[in-house]
């Protein structure tokens, strides 16, 4: 697709893509009118073979762009399309002295609302009844300052852009400063464990406060270790979910007071997404279709990418993650929390095959797990050896619990490589970090010739390295929040952020 | 002049003021609105909106004053979290207030009670309870009784009568609990009419002025910015909290331990044993 200036002679075409977009369309006569006037600009997004496929216009008046028209034809709605169209003609609003950019949309346009939302314009007001044709409101949306997020574009597409990047989705207070999406400059994690740990795990209200009190402290030694003033920076990025709601909340409050008033661009970053990018971090050549295994304390699920940035989620758990049977069989131990590392380390020291524990839906027809039925099968163990006055053996507990969870990841995992025609498999998230995880994967995707991808273990527990890896790409494409934005503490691999 | 934005989300009510830190008197723009469980998607978009009408760019703010409760957990922290985010982009000094504080100034402010009178402000603190706050008027300003704490409306309905006194009420918390303390204060309670239960721009402008504490409004009025930010650096602001987190609160029962007086989250409360 190429932009370009519009011409007379493209206004037939144009015409018809209107008549087709909007219940009260403009005729030829008005597109004609528009043409020559110095205050306006007017672009038509063409198709290699030179076909009309989208246009739109804005009207520059006292430092303000008023978008006057935007359209894409149907067959190519939803490509990405209307919103270069919107950025290059920001890009001619700012050269004829616009700072911002204004727009009226009607309510229930939801396709075009959402399209103005990604680019960072909120909604500002509403106007009851504006379209008479059609008696419809109008939302009246309004950009955050042009100049910032082209320049943010420009330097991401050049691979020179600065980004600053908060997480705070569970229980760590993270900032990372990157560059060009691979280049991590400074990577700071608070971790609250300690503060969580006597509860048995995490608990909402506490990690919240501590993501308050930690926030401002935890960048300022992200920007000092990266060497970097926040000016230097082109853009923001803070996780908006999933995960703990009040704790997204502090992360996506600060972010977007932050970028307020240092007149940066945020993004907003899908933390399991994020997940995935680690990986990318580590293995730049890593290319899809790729299976990703994210396994944390609060997700367990496969997911299918067809490219970057197109995710399906194929399998999941039905009942507990990974790390969550983790947490809940140290407890029942007297392990502590977390439970994944003491598990782990004990393990190292016991017999995995001493005690048969189940391996639930290990040959179900599907790509599904569940860990509820061996989580019972273990409390049932432990509480039979203590009637029979037997002494545990933690290290063989631990390291036959273990075998059984990995056998059955391992083994789904496996599964959805030959289902999907896979060429590589990502291993994200917390439980990545587990070494005899890791080990068992690698040694089966060897043996079919499939690339393994894990990041390092820095970058599999909870960071904001990967968020700002995750917001370079979306800052390429132009994909911003606006001052309105909130947290989504339910989002899902693949939505729209 | 030197704008500074004042804003408070602890309610169920938005308010935001834009002051001037050359003339503690001036006020240059307010607006309040009812913004129920909405604060972190119109918060910044209020202020902004705020400032471009008055002609003032971010860039142009000398201070960020902030409402630190107590009031709703998550309303709280949405409003110090932005404040944090809004000082530290801006290299500009944080300073906070209570809302409850600023919910009398407005009272103060609107003449409405005589000096020498009471006025009792109380919060709305779910589970039954209410954050309660008593204000002695003087033609000056206002001189609080007491720290910040939850309680009973009952129990803080008894304190308030032993003093015999009128009281003027105001505050969310009247809407649930406005009955006990009527029954129990009897002639000295002043029910205000509702349009001053909540916070306004006027008033959190008065009350980031009056504040007391390290790092004030006055106290970093007469310096540079970069100054005044390294003295009220965004990092060091705190919520006013009064409750720990259940979890804290079910520990503490156990133990037979006490809450600490003030109830404010510091960093080494709810740190490992």
């Amino acid at each position: 697709m190429s932009v370009r200036p519009m011409t007379g002679s493209d206004i037939p075409a144009i015409a018809g893509i209107e008549r087709t977009s909007f219940d009260d369309p403009w005729n030829e006569a008005l597109f004609g009118d528009e043409l020559g006037r110095p205050d306006r600009s007017w672009l038509v997004a063409t198709s290699p073979d030179g076909r009309i496929q989208g246009y739109g216009g804005v009207m520059v008046t006292h430092g303000d762009a008023h978008l006057m028209d935007l359209a894409v034809e149907p067959g190519v709605r939803g490509s990405g399309l209307g919103r270069r169209l919107l950025w290059a003609l920001a890009e001619g609003s700012v050269a004829l002295g616009a700072r911002r950019m204004t727009l009226e949309v009607a309510a229930s346009n939801a396709a075009a609302v959402s399209l103005y939302e990604s680019c960072g314009f909120d909604i500002r007001g509403r106007r009851r009844g504006y379209y008479p044709r059609t008696g419809d409101d109008a939302l009246l949306m309004w950009s955050r300052p042009l100049g910032p997020h082209l320049d943010a574009m420009r330097a991401a597409v050049a691979g020179d852009d600065l980004v600053l990047a908060i997480e705070s989705s569970c229980d760590e207070t993270a900032a990372s400063v990157m560059r060009g999406g691979t280049e991590q400059l400074s990577n700071v994690v608070a971790s609250q464990v300690d503060f969580h740990a006597r509860f048995g795990g995490v608990v909402p209200e506490i990690a919240s406060r501590k993501h308050t009190e930690a926030i401002a402290g935890v960048v300022d030694e992200a920007l000092e270790a990266a060497g970097v003033r926040l000016s230097d920076c082109h853009a923001m990025a803070v996780t908006i979910g999933p995960g703990l709601v009040g704790a997204l909340v502090v992360g996506v409050a600060y972010a977007k007071g932050l970028a307020y008033t240092a007149g940066l661009p945020l993004v907003g970053v899908n933390h399991l997404e994020g997940h995935i990018y680690a990986a990318r971090l580590l293995d730049p050549g890593l290319e899809p279709p790729i299976v990703a295994l994210l396994v944390s304390g609060g997700h367990t699920m496969l997911v299918h990418i067809t490219e970057w940035g197109r995710y399906e989620t194929i399998g999941r758990t039905l009942d507990d993650a990974v790390g969550e049977a983790f947490d809940k069989v140290a407890k029942l131990l007297g392990l502590g929390y977390p439970g994944g590392p003491v598990l782990s380390r004990l393990a190292v020291d016991g017999d995995q095959q001493a005690i048969p524990f189940p391996r639930p839906m290990l040959r179900t027809d599907d790509l599904n797990v569940s860990l509820s039925g061996l989580k019972t099968a273990v409390i049932q163990y432990v509480e039979g050896e203590r009637s029979a006055g037997r002494a545990l053996r933690l290290p063989d507990i631990a390291a036959s619990f273990q075998a059984a969870v990995t056998d059955v990841q391992v083994a789904k995992t496996v599964r959805a490589v030959n289902e999907h025609g896979a060429r590589a498999v990502v291993l994200a998230g917390g439980v990545a970090a587990n070494p005899f995880l890791r080990e068992r994967l690698r040694g089966a995707l060897d043996d079919m010739g499939v690339r393994l991808s894990v990041p390092p273990m820095d970058l599999c527990t909870d960071n904001a390295a990967m968020i700002a890896a995750a917001a370079h790409d979306a800052i390429s494409a132009g994909r911003f929040l606006g001052l309105g934005a909130d947290a989504v503490p339910n989002l899902r691999l693949g939505h729209a952020v | 002049m030197r704008p500074f934005i004042a804003f408070d989300t602890a309610t169920d009510h938005l308010a935001l003021g834009v002051g001037d830190l050359d003339d503690p008197g001036r006020l240059l723009a307010e607006v309040d609105r009812p913004a129920p469980r909405a604060a972190n998607t119109v918060l910044l978009a209020a202020m902004d909106t705020l400032l471009s009408e008055r002609g003032i760019e971010p860039a142009d703010l000398a201070a960020v004053a902030c409402g630190r409760g107590p009031g709703s957990f998550t309303g709280v922290r949405i409003g110090v979290a932005t404040a944090k985010g809004a000082a530290h982009g801006g290299r500009l000094p944080l300073v906070g207030f209570s809302t409850l504080d600023a919910i009398a100034w407005r009272v103060w402010l609107a003449g409405q009670v005589d000096p020498g009178g009471l006025i009792g402000v109380i919060g709305d603190a779910m589970r039954g309870e209410v954050y309660p706050a008593l204000f002695r008027v003087t033609p000056e300003g206002l001189t609080r009784h007491g720290d910040y704490g939850v309680t009973s409306p009952q129990a803080c309905a008894a304190a308030w009568s032993s003093l015999r006194e009128k009281v003027v009420l105001v505050g969310a918390g009247l809407a649930k609990h406005r009955m006990v303390f009527e029954e129990v204060l009897g002639e000295c309670a002043v029910v205000a009419e509702s349009r001053w239960w909540t916070p306004d721009g006027a008033g959190l402008v008065a009350a980031a002025w009056a504040a007391t504490g390290d790092s004030t409004l006055s106290s970093v009025a007469g310096m540079s910015t970069a100054e005044a930010y390294e003295k009220a650096h965004p990092g060091r602001l705190l919520p006013i909290y009064t409750r720990l987190s259940d979890a804290e609160e079910a520990e503490r029962r156990r133990e037979r331990s006490s809450t600490p007086a003030n109830g404010v989250a510091g960093p080494l409360e709810g740190g490992p044993r």
